[in-house]
C-alpha cells in the first residue's frame, strides 16, 4: 500500500506542480499571438512583405533580402549577395523550389518541401494548430540570461520536431532550434531572435542570429509591411524551375 | 554551406608586414587562430598528435611564447603560419592584411605579363601566352624556358623548391605562383625576363605588364581577382571552355551556360572540354552547379564534405537541358581545390574522362576570416571525400589518361593534353 501511495505521489506530483506553476504549451503559443499583435489582427492578414540585410560578418559577406507571402500561402524569398548573386526560393501551387546562380534551379521534395510549405503559411503563428499536430512543454531554459519556456512542436507535415523557446516575462519567442533537412544533408540550425519592434501593428524580432554548420549568419529586418498588394506573378516560379517540376512529375517513381 | 570556400589561392599570398613588434591585436590574432583550429578542425583526434609528436594544446603554449617574443608582427605572422603548417593540411594560411590593402593591386592584377608557366622536369617553360598581353606584344613564344625574372634566378628557384622537400606534391603549384608573382606588378611598367628560345639562344625581353583580361571579382574578404573565361571550338564540333577561377557565380555560370547551350537541344556537338589547368578553385558549390549541365540523374553527388558537426553532400542539380555527349576535363599540378572536386567527382561518376597530370591534392573547403590585427586567416573546415570514396587531400586527381607536356611540343605550338582530349572525343561513337 505504501509503495502504491508513493508511486501515486510520484506520478501525480510533477503534473500537479507543473499545472500550478506553468501554463500549457497551447497557452504559451496563444500568448505569443496576443503579445505580437492579437488573433484578430493575424486573421486580417492578406499579405506580408519583409526586407532586411543578411550578413556573415566573419567572412565579409553581406546581402539584401526580401520576402513575400500571400493568403494563398504562396511565398517568395530572395537574397542578393555581393560576389554570389541572387538566391531565390519559393512555394507556389504545390511546388517548393530554389534557384541560384551557383547551383541552378531545383525542386524540393520530402521533408525539405514540408518545411517550406510550413514556412509559406501566412500568419502561421496564429494558425499553429493547423501547422503542428502536437505541442509539448519541455521545461525551462535560460538563454542569454532570459528564462524561457521550452516547447517541442511536431509538425503535421513532415516528421522533424522543432524546439521553440518563449520568454517567460514577455511571451516573445527567443529561439528556434531544429534539425533542418536540406539537399546537402541534415543540418542542426539554431536561430536566436531579439530586439522586437513594432512593424505596422505587429511586433516582430528585428534581429535574427542563426548558427548553422559552424557558420554564423545574422539578419536585420528593415521593414515589414502588411496587406499591401503583391502581384500574383511575384510567386510564380521561373520557367526552368517549372520545366524541372514537370520533368520530375513525368518521371516514373523509383 | 553555399558559402564554403574551396579557394587554394590564398595559401600562397603570405607576405611580410612592415609593422614592428607584435602588438596586442597580434596576440589576440594568435589566440583566435589557435582556438579556431581547436574548435573547427573536422577530425579532433588528429589534433591529439600531430606530425611533430605534439598535441595542438601543447603547440599552443610553445608558439604563444614564441609569438610573444617575436621581433615584430612579420615574425609573429611567420610563426603562426609555421604553427598551422604542423597540421600538415592545405588551406590553412595567414594572409597579410597589408598585402590585401596595399600590395594586392600591384601584385594581383594591376599588371600581368600574360605568361602561363609550367614546370617540365626542372625547367620552367612558357606554356601559354595570352593574346594581346605584354608577352604577346614582346613576341614571347610557348616552349621558351624562363631563366630569370628581374633579379630572380628561376631555375635556382625551381631547384630550391625541389630540393627543399621532394615530397611536396604541390611544388608545381608553388612554383607557378612564385613565377606568376614575379611576372606581375604595376600596370604600364615592364619586367625584364631572360628566356631560352626555340633555337637555344638566350633572349632578353622587357615584357610590358598590362591589366589582365576579364573582370575583377571578389568574394567576402578575398582580394579582388581577375576572372577570365574563354570559349573556343578546337574542332567545329567540339566545344572548349577555360576559366581561371571558380568565383562570381552570376558572371561565370551565365557564360558557362551559354557555352553548354551551343551543344544541347539537338545542336551539333560531338564533345565538350573543360580546361581546369592552372585553376586554383573558388566556391566549391560551383563545381556541382556546373556538373548539372552534364548529368541528368537527380540525387547525384560529386562527393561529401565532412565537417566536425555535420556531413554535407555536394549534390548535382540536373539542368533542364543537359549535354549527354563525351566530356573531357583537362587538369595539371596547378589544378587545385574546387577544380579537383569537379574533376574527381565527374571522374568517379564516370561522366568525364580526365586528361593531363595529377592535380595538386589540396582539396579542402575553407573559410577566410579577418583577424583582430587585420590579417586574413584561411582555415579548412571540412574534409572532402569524392563520390568514389577517395580523399583528394594530399593525393590529387589522377587523370584517366596522363599526358605530359614537353618543350618540343610547346615549341611546335602543340597542346598535347588538349590534343589527347580531342582525339578521344573523336574516337567516341556518334550518338
Amino acid at each position: 500500500m505504501r509503495n502504491l501511495a508513493l508511486s501515486l505521489l510520484l506520478a501525480v506530483t510533477p503534473a500537479t506542480l507543473l499545472a500550478a506553476d506553468t501554463p500549457t504549451a497551447e497557452a504559451i503559443l496563444d500568448r505569443y499571438v496576443e503579445v505580437t499583435g492579437g488573433k484578430a489582427a493575424y486573421e486580417g492578414l492578406k499579405t506580408e512583405m519583409t526586407t532586411g540585410i543578411m550578413e556573415m560578418k566573419a567572412q565579409g559577406i553581406k546581402g539584401k533580402m526580401s520576402g513575400f507571402r500571400n493568403a494563398q500561402n504562396f511565398s517568395y524569398n530572395v537574397v542578393e549577395i555581393d560576389g554570389v548573386g541572387k538566391i531565390e526560393e519559393g512555394f507556389h501551387e504545390g511546388i517548393a523550389w530554389e534557384k541560384s546562380a551557383m547551383g541552378g534551379p531545383r525542386v524540393k521534395t520530402g521533408e525539405e518541401k514540408a518545411f517550406y510549405m510550413r514556412e509559406a503559411i501566412l500568419a502561421r503563428d496564429a494558425r499553429w494548430r493547423d501547422v503542428y499536430s502536437k505541442a509539448e512543454l519541455s521545461g525551462d531554459e535560460t538563454i542569454d540570461g532570459v528564462v524561457c519556456f521550452k516547447l517541442v512542436l511536431t509538425p503535421k507535415e513532415g516528421t522533424r520536431t522543432e524546439t521553440q523557446y518563449f520568454e517567460k516575462a514577455t511571451g516573445f519567442r527567443k529561439r528556434i532550434s531544429m534539425v533542418m533537412s536540406t539537399q546537402m544533408g541534415d543540418l542542426p540550425v539554431e536561430s536566436t531572435l531579439g530586439e522586437y519592434k513594432d512593424f505596422g501593428g505587429f511586433k516582430a524580432p528585428s534581429k535574427v542570429s542563426t548558427k548553422m554548420a559552424g557558420q554564423e549568419l545574422s539578419v536585420t529586418i528593415s521593414t515589414m509591411e502588411f496587406n499591401k498588394e503583391i502581384p500574383a506573378s511575384r510567386f510564380v516560379p521561373p520557367a526552368d524551375v517549372k520545366a524541372i517540376a514537370a520533368k520530375l512529375k513525368a518521371a516514373p517513381a523509383k | 554551406m553555399r558559402l564554403l570556400l574551396g579557394l587554394g589561392l590564398a595559401s600562397f599570398l603570405f607576405s611580410p608586414s612592415l609593422r614592428a613588434q607584435p602588438d596586442r591585436d597580434t596576440l589576440d590574432s594568435f589566440e583566435k587562430v589557435w582556438q579556431t583550429v581547436q574548435s573547427r578542425y573536422w577530425q579532433p583526434t588528429h589534433l591529439d598528435r600531430l606530425a611533430n609528436g605534439q598535441s595542438w594544446r601543447q603547440i599552443h603554449d610553445a608558439y604563444r611564447a614564441k609569438v610573444e617574443h617575436a621581433a615584430d608582427n612579420s615574425e609573429a605572422r611567420r610563426l603562426m603560419s609555421e604553427m598551422l603548417g604542423l597540421l600538415g593540411q592545405s588551406h590553412f594560411a595567414i594572409i597579410s592584411g597589408q598585402l590585401e590593402d596595399d600590395l594586392a593591386p600591384s601584385s594581383f592584377g594591376d599588371g600581368t605579363a600574360g605568361i602561363e608557366p609550367v614546370l617540365v622536369g626542372s625547367a620552367v617553360l612558357v606554356m601559354r601566352v595570352e593574346p594581346q598581353s605584354g608577352a604577346a606584344q614582346a613576341l614571347v613564344k610557348p616552349g621558351w624556358e624562363i631563366l630569370r625574372i628581374g633579379g630572380t634566378d628561376v631555375p635556382a628557384l625551381a631547384q630550391r623548391l625541389l630540393e627543399k622537400d621532394p615530397s611536396v606534391k604541390q611544388r608545381n603549384l608553388l612554383l607557378r605562383w612564385g613565377v606568376l608573382g614575379r611576372l606581375s606588378g604595376p600596370s604600364g611598367t615592364t619586367v625584364r625576363v631572360e628566356f631560352v628560345d626555340g633555337a637555344g639562344q638566350k633572349v632578353i625581353k622587357q615584357v610590358p605588364l598590362k591589366d589582365p583580361p576579364g573582370t575583377r571579382v571578389r568574394f567576402g574578404f578575398m582580394p579582388p581577382t581577375p576572372l577570365t573565361f574563354r570559349v573556343a571550338r578546337p574542332r567545329p564540333d567540339i566545344q572548349y571552355v577555360r576559366f581561371n577561377i571558380f568565383l562570381d557565380p552570376p558572371g561565370l555560370m551565365g557564360k558557362f551556360e551559354d557555352a553548354v547551350k551551343t551543344c544541347t537541344g539537338g545542336k551539333s556537338c560531338r564533345g565538350f572540354i573543360i580546361d581546369l589547368r592552372g585553376n586554383p578553385g573558388g566556391l566549391a558549390i560551383l563545381a556541382s552547379g556546373m556538373a548539372g549541365f552534364f548529368i541528368d540523374q537527380p540525387d547525384t553527388k560529386l562527393g561529401t564534405l565532412y565537417q566536425r558537426e555535420v556531413t554535407l553532400k555536394l549534390v548535382v542539380n540536373p539542368r533542364v537541358d543537359t549535354f549527354s555527349g563525351p566530356l573531357a576535363v583537362l587538369v595539371d599540378g596547378a589544378s587545385v581545390s574546387t577544380s579537383e572536386i569537379m574533376a574527381g567527382g565527374l571522374q568517379d561518376l564516370k561522366r568525364a574522362r580526365i586528361f593531363g597530370s595529377r592535380t595538386a591534392g589540396a582539396a579542402l573547403p575553407s573559410n577566410v576570416e579577418r583577424l583582430p590585427n587585420g590579417d586574413l586567416f584561411q582555415y579548412a573546415v571540412a574534409n572532402y571525400i569524392s563520390e568514389g570514396g577517395q580523399t583528394l587531400e594530399g593525393r590529387g586527381v589522377i587523370p584517366d589518361q596522363e599526358v605530359g607536356v614537353s618543350r618540343a611540343a610547346l615549341l611546335a605550338g602543340q597542346d598535347p593534353v588538349l590534343e589527347a582530349a580531342i582525339n578521344w572525343i573523336g574516337a567516341q561513337p556518334r550518338p
